[in-house]
């Protein structure tokens, strides 16, 4: 577990701790709203002498954002403070914005960004938010359209793109998905979860040449990271398995041979990683089934 | 040959000792003076997206299939309405920035605080220190060097790696300037949230390296506003380098040890660089005369 | 005739997951005991679940077929059987079942030859206005909506009532469904629901009350579920240890 976390279960009071951990949350801009809330209100409302003036007020977004999951009516208090300490803030009246959003006024919400827009029109945020009250909403199309015109826009935004690939993926449009995939793979051509994504839904597709595609990809993303990737060898295990299930006419003698020898490694792979573990139900289960499926 | 005690003490560590505050004083002062942000024109924005995922794909061309590169061609580089074909909208540089009052303070900060402090103080300590050798050089330079690294020295036949405070000075300068950034970016250790301009600025990927331009296109950045038009036009070049082979392949042959498949060697694979697409058949008017509607009609047209 | 029951600790796993995970779509499978020849009479009790995923991973059928071969390996082993499937979205879709979801139930329904589709609705878990967060759908050659009411009921749509005095089966209620034909449903008054069928809940405001507990005791960061495994293999997704 994480370092922090068991510091703070044992002795809750220790600030360093908790401005670590909070420190932590930031960096990786972790959604751990419990956590932020339960660590850092304390932080704020009663060590904030030891932060120095800029962390403070971004503990307190951090916090703010946190309340706007678990805890609104802190959110409203802390943003009083933010509204009064930088009155005439562009990032404050984005955070009044998500405040509107959190409660589910969604007029308001869109009012404050665009008017953030009409004097700022490069913004991108204010952009992003506009598109997320559209989906939180529940209006799918015109989430789509407005996530479209957003990239005509900013064609080189790798979040914007990861977006409309989950929604298609809802969607079930799996052709659109595996463009926007591609879009994340050049775009960060080393990140193994693309290559792993991009795998599954080749493997969702389901017909020959797309069960080899992501039998690569599941290999390349095995690739680039070796250990600690328990899903790609899961996944390359599942679709040489299809393969051989469904298509083994269609392939060759050495495709078939290949098929087999990948087959066999990612089996191997996945035993040993569950043979060094302790024992429990999943690890029965799954010595279990590679037992009955030799 | 030893160094003199005297100048070690009143030359050498004092040189160091001024740098350093002088790039502290300099760090904090421009934290305290707001760089503003460049109004960033809508359609300058655009182009240099596009740029970038152009760049991207060109570059990364073998992470994917041939018929997703295929597929983005159209996009770029249709005959009429291929992006890459347009004129680009910015609006040429130089004179919008030097009126524009937001960037003067960036422009400001950005070269002139660099410069002004760097030649004022090398004026100055050459000035101060001017006449005495200060260290030699560990390594050997030819005589050229002399007449730069020695001023104030008038000795012609003096070995050239014996350098005088200026060349000093300015190896602190560059030296220390890597100790300044560690030392600072240990204060700035904060972690940032989402909203943070900071993070905003990461997140806006830096303008793309522009193609490689042929000798005979004037170069770009100049003041000339014909030249921005082919901003996009010369991102071409890239899409003709791309040599597609789709490299994925490769990754599950590697894990169970099998010989990889070399680029001329794989069947249904072409070697041939990536072709720019000439019109659809749908478009072509030509095609478009040999249905029977049309044929009558180009028959008509011939009598 | 099927009956179904959905046991507390069952409804508070369910429950304790969609916490864990406020801002994803959570999707996870309902086990209950193997029957071995299901009649119209028979009773289907959902006595554990298995959290799978907190994202859209449930579109996806490589996440699906793994998650599925593993439970039904897990459930051959342990006696037990797939009933169902829950899910919940993150946000007010405007889609009540969508056709992801539908697919695993249908392939369930292969499986199984019977299959529930719960879906937790999360606007109805507002504090102080605590009502059955759930829908639940059957397969009759398509998805239709199943009654859900539980033991202190006779309404679904009121909400909590007092406790009744039954005490044989405090923890379950069941109550018939005929097979009538699907096209009877018109005369019905309730016409867009299964006739007669209903899925039936424990006590409503005991279990209230014990979720409120598990809250304020954190319980639901022992949830564990698939793609947390598959992150780090140690941990066990397929039996919840929550008391």
């Amino acid at each position: 577990m994480n370092k922090n976390l068991e510091t703070l279960q044992n002795k809750p009071n220790n600030w360093k701790a908790a401005r670590d951990l909070l420190r932590e949350y930031r960096e990786k801009q972790a959604r751990n709203s419990y956590e932020i809330i339960k660590y850092g209100l304390p932080l704020i409302n009663k060590k904030s002498q030891k932060l120095s003036k800029e962390e403070l007020f971004e503990v307190m977004e951090q916090v703010f954002l946190a309340g706007l999951d678990v805890n609104i009516e802190e959110s409203k208090t802390l943003l009083l403070k933010l509204q009064k300490q930088f009155p005439k803030s562009l990032r404050v009246t984005k955070l009044s914005g998500l405040l509107e959003e959190a409660m589910g006024n969604w007029k308001s919400a869109i009012t404050i960004y665009k008017s953030i827009l009409k004097n700022n029109p490069s913004d991108q945020i204010a952009r992003k938010r506009l598109v997320c009250v559209s989906k939180a909403q529940g209006d799918v199309v015109l989430t789509i359209k407005n996530l479209n015109n957003y990239l005509s826009h900013f064609q080189g935004d790798t979040e914007t793109w990861e977006e409309l690939l989950e929604i298609y993926l809802t969607q079930q449009c799996y052709s659109k998905a595996l463009y926007c995939c591609e879009e994340l793979i050049l775009a960060e051509p080393n990140n193994y979860q693309h290559h792993y994504k991009i795998a599954n839904i080749y493997y969702t597709i389901g017909k020959r040449t797309d069960l080899i595609k992501a039998r690569q990809y599941y290999a390349h993303s095995i690739k680039l990271l070796k250990e600690q990737n328990l899903k790609s060898y899961y996944g390359l295990y599942l679709t040489a398995n299809k393969l051989k299930s469904l298509y083994s006419k269609n392939l060759d003698q050495s495709e078939t041979q290949i098929n087999e020898q990948l087959l066999q490694f990612a089996a191997d792979k996945i035993k040993n990683v569950y043979l060094k573990l302790e024992d429990n139900d999943t690890k029965k289960t799954v010595l279990d089934f590679f037992e009955k499926n030799k | 040959m030893r160094l003199d005690p005297q100048i070690r003490d009143f030359v050498l560590f004092p040189i160091v000792i001024i740098v350093f505050l002088v790039s502290v004083i300099r760090h904090y002062l421009f934290s305290i003076i707001p760089s503003q942000k460049p109004a960033v024109d809508k359609d300058t924005q655009r182009e240099q997206q596009l740029l970038i995922r152009s760049n991207r794909i060109c570059k990364n061309a073998n992470m994917v299939s041939k018929s997703s590169l295929i597929s983005r061609q159209p996009f770029f580089l249709e005959e009429t309405n291929g992006e890459l074909n347009q004129d680009s909208k910015q609006k040429p540089l130089a004179m919008s920035m030097m009126f524009d009052p937001s960037m003067m303070t960036n422009m400001m900060k950005g070269s002139m605080g660099n410069m002004i402090p760097q030649v004022v103080l090398g004026q100055l300590i050459s000035y101060l220190f001017k006449g005495f050798l200060v260290v030699k050089l560990p390594f050997f330079l030819p005589a050229r060097f002399k007449t730069m690294l020695q001023q104030g020295i008038g000795l012609s036949s003096l070995d050239s790696s014996f350098v005088s405070s200026l060349s000093w000075y300015f190896m602190v300068y560059f030296g220390l300037r890597g100790v300044i950034d560690l030392l600072f970016q240990a204060k700035d250790a904060i972690a940032h949230s989402y909203f943070s301009p900071i993070r905003e600025q990461k997140r806006q990927t830096q303008v793309p390296r522009p193609a490689p331009v042929s000798a005979s296109t004037p170069s770009l950045g100049n003041m000339g506003g014909t030249d921005k038009k082919d901003t996009l036009r010369n991102e071409k070049e890239n899409w003709k380098m791309i040599d597609h082979f789709f490299e994925i392949q490769n990754s599950e042959l590697e894990l169970i040890g099998k010989p990889v498949n070399k680029e001329k060697v794989v069947k249904n694979q072409t070697a041939n660089k990536t072709q720019i697409p000439k019109k659809n058949k749908s478009q072509n008017k030509n095609m478009k005369s040999t249905t029977p509607k049309n044929r009558k009609r180009n028959a008509k047209k011939k009598k | 005739m099927s009956q179904f029951h959905l046991s507390n600790s069952t409804h508070i796993q369910l429950l304790l997951h969609a916490t864990k995970y406020f801002s994803e779509p959570i999707t996870g499978l309902l086990l209950g005991p193997k029957i071995k020849n299901i009649s119209s009479t028979s009773t289907i009790q959902i006595t554990s679940c298995v959290p799978l995923f907190h994202s859209n991973a449930f579109t996806l059928s490589s996440n699906v077929d793994l998650a599925l071969t593993l439970v039904s390996t897990f459930c051959e082993s342990n006696d037990l059987s797939i009933i169902g499937v829950y899910h919940s979205s993150s946000d007010n879709n405007s889609q009540d079942l969508p056709s992801p979801i539908k697919k695993i139930g249908e392939t369930i329904n292969k499986m199984t030859k019977t299959s529930v589709v719960l879906i937790i609705d999360d606007q109805k878990l507002k504090k102080g206005k605590e009502q059955i967060a759930f829908k639940a759908y059957c397969y009759r050659s398509k998805w239709i909506n199943v009654k859900v009411s539980s033991l202190s009921q006779k309404n679904f749509q009121q909400g909590i009532e007092e406790l009744s005095s039954e005490e044989n089966e405090k923890d379950v209620l069941v109550i018939e469904e005929e097979e009538e034909k699907v096209q009877e449903q018109g005369k019905n008054k309730n016409s867009k629901f299964l006739k007669n069928c209903q899925f039936q809940i424990g006590d409503h405001e005991a279990l209230v009350e014990k979720f409120k507990k598990f809250l304020s005791e954190e319980k639901f960061r022992q949830i564990v579920d698939f793609e947390e495994h598959l992150q780090n293999p140690e941990l066990d997704f397929l039996t919840q240890n929550i008391n």
